[in-house]
């Protein structure tokens, strides 16, 4: 056995060679440890190892996003080549591209046939493929089966149904003994995911993308100031105020403990919850984010990660290699199977295996298809700096130092003042 | 001695993983500090230490002094040990009350070293970062100067703006550093007559 792997090795080594180089090569990817993400992204990896004779060795950045990005933009700028392939967020192609390798170059033309168009339209920036889909995602809201149907509500449609809901059901549980009984948790953090969890609350009271597609600064409404405030009064009533520090893995600790009756949360936690060391196996629902108000919509933000390898690699050709086998079919759907990561490519959300795996995937595909996008492309490389002012604007907002009308102003004179400068 | 030694802990001990350790024990769900205050029946709800706004930098204040303690009692046990025996033995036959003898011989026998004390404190406290970054981030309620000069640099990479942001941190620095010498200069000179 082990020498028929050998032999294979060697034969597949040889035939890699046909690329460029003689021998087995050492790479470096960078995988993101949410969750079960770095174990995921190990077995992937060995995976491909085995087939190629490779090595490869897997770094876990940090959990949030924001730090993530500074950790990649300081190597990059130091045009090290410490890291062969990178997992980047959706909205960052425009923000590395310079730094990033033209995948079309090894991969052909076509390498990104199949996968979502609204994720690959994002990733070929100047005519240059810098990232392949890798997992897609989409805010989704957690709710208890269990505690709903104990206490005679609904799955809500609205945030206030939600508020209603949630304020009745903690109670009522406080009052029979748990105290501990939460409402609703989300990521209130003063970081990328508060961005993305304000803009689904204010894009579903019809109160836009902060900034439109024409590069408009669209914040100053009513609507957004009516969707902060309502978020405004979850703070200390349905939601801990502890929740203004929580990423999403606080969060996650909090609902699969079984002190949570509403998450906001990416859909890799139903794998986790649904899994043997959790709380609330067997109790969770998954369902699309509420609408703000009657005439409201539901809003997803939109998520999710792609593989990228750096220009400075010394090894291109093999990293991309890398990527198109982790992003490939094959890869997508074990990770979709066994940690519910949304895949991006069409047809696996009709596979009949990964729907019995994860329901939602099949009920919720509107959803991921029709995700709110961040306005990163319309302000480019400014998008740090709006994010980081609706970021720093929210809590604000949330722990009641502003009310919403006021803050949506003050964010407009600043987002305004930015886009002067940049975009 | 031992006891001398553990005091040196909270300095030993890497920022990085005190802070951390620190959030943890601040946190709001299952903090034990919350838990503790909660059993002896301080506070009715948990309080989340870290992330509301009146707290958060009472809570990295907090957890800065528990750090930096056992730097200024060294620095202090240094200056008391070398006190002279001499004065101390006239004041006694004198008859001095010893509340007296700390401020009129102790206290002014300790200046320098809590002086210079301080002025490593008023340092490090101008350009704290690492503990703030742990247990609150980027939340603009516990911002400090260095926190925001690596915003600039490092996040929106604006090398420009971080850069000349460091360099007034850096004459900020300096310039309390000054005043705060001649001051304390003119004070030891006003103490000494």
């Amino acid at each position: 056995m082990k020498k028929t792997l050998l032999t294979s090795a060697i034969a597949l080594a040889s035939l890699a060679s046909t690329t460029g180089s003689a021998q087995a090569v050492e790479l470096t990817i960078s995988c993101g440890a949410v969750g079960a993400e770095l174990t995921l992204c190990q077995e992937g990896v060995r995976a491909w190892e085995e087939k190629t004779g490779h090595s490869v060795d897997v770094v876990s950045t940090p959990n949030s996003s924001t730090e993530r990005l500074s950790l990649y933009q300081q190597i990059l700028s130091a045009n090290s080549s410490d890291i062969d392939v990178m997992q980047i967020d959706v909205v960052w192609p425009g923000l590395l591209a310079n730094h990033l390798f033209d995948l079309r170059e090894v991969l052909g033309d076509d390498a990104a046939a199949g996968h979502f168009e609204t994720i690959v339209v994002n990733n070929p920036i100047d005519d240059r493929l810098v990232a392949m889909p890798w997992f897609t995602d989409a805010g989704v809201l957690y709710y208890r089966e269990d505690l709903l149907e104990k206490h005679g509500h609904e799955v809500p449609t609205t945030w206030q149904d939600l508020t209603e809901i949630a304020r009745d059901i903690q109670n009522a549980e406080r009052e029979a003994g748990n105290s501990r009984m939460q409402g609703f948790v989300f990521q209130g953090r003063a970081y990328e995911g508060l961005t993305v969890n304000a803009l689904e609350w204010v894009a579903s009271f019809g109160g836009g993308t902060v900034v439109d597609n024409d590069g408009e600064v669209t914040i100053n409404n009513e609507r957004a100031a009516q969707a902060l405030d309502l978020a405004a009064s979850w703070i200390g009533d349905i939601s801990p105020e502890g929740v203004l520090n929580y990423t999403e893995e606080e969060a996650r600790g909090v609902f699969q403990g079984g002190n949570a009756v509403f998450m906001r949360n990416w859909p890799y936690e139903w794998a986790l919850a649904q899994s043997d060391d959790s709380d609330v196996r067997g109790k969770v629902g998954v369902v699309q984010l509420p609408a703000g108000g009657e005439e409201g919509q539901s809003a997803a933000g939109l998520g999710g990660w792609n593989l990228a390898v750096s220009r400075y690699s010394e090894h291109p050709d093999i990293a991309a290699d890398l990527v198109a086998y982790l992003t490939g079919e094959e890869e997508q759907k074990r990770r979709a199977i066994q940690a519910s990561y949304n895949p991006t490519i069409d047809a696996l959300y009709q596979d009949q295996e990964v729907l019995e795996a994860v329901p939602f995937f099949g009920t919720l595909y509107d959803t991921f298809t029709n995700a709110v996008a961040r306005p990163s492309a319309p302000t480019g490389g400014a998008y740090r700096r709006v994010s980081n002012a609706f970021f720093s604007t929210s809590p604000d907002v949330l722990s009641g130092t502003k009310d919403g009308a006021q803050a949506v102003a003050d964010l407009e004179g600043e987002l305004l003042r930015l886009k002067r400068r940049n975009w | 001695m031992i006891v001398r030694a553990a005091v040196l802990i909270p300095w030993a001990i890497p920022t990085i993983v005190s802070a951390q350790m620190w959030a943890w024990m601040l946190n709001d769900q299952f903090g034990i500090i919350n838990h503790l205050l909660m059993v002896v029946g301080i506070i009715d709800n948990p309080i989340a230490w870290t992330a509301s706004a009146t707290y958060s930098m009472w809570a990295v204040i907090m957890v800065d002094v528990w750090k930096t303690i056992p730097f200024v009692a060294l620095l202090v046990l240094a200056a008391l040990q070398m006190l002279p025996k001499d004065c101390y033995e006239a004041a006694e036959v004198d008859g001095i009350h010893p509340v007296r003898v700390f401020f009129k011989v102790t206290l002014p026998l300790i200046t320098p070293a809590l002086m210079v004390a301080v002025i490593f404190r008023l340092l490090d406290a101008l350009r704290v970062f690492d503990v703030i970054y742990v247990l609150t981030s980027n939340s603009t309620s516990t911002m400090s100067m260095s926190a925001y000069a690596r915003q600039k640099l490092v996040e929106f990479q604006d090398v420009g703006y971080g850069s000349a942001a460091s360099t007034l941190l850096f004459l900020i620095i300096a310039l309390a550093t000054v005043a705060y010498l001649y001051l304390g200069r003119k004070q030891i000179q006003v103490g000494g007559d």
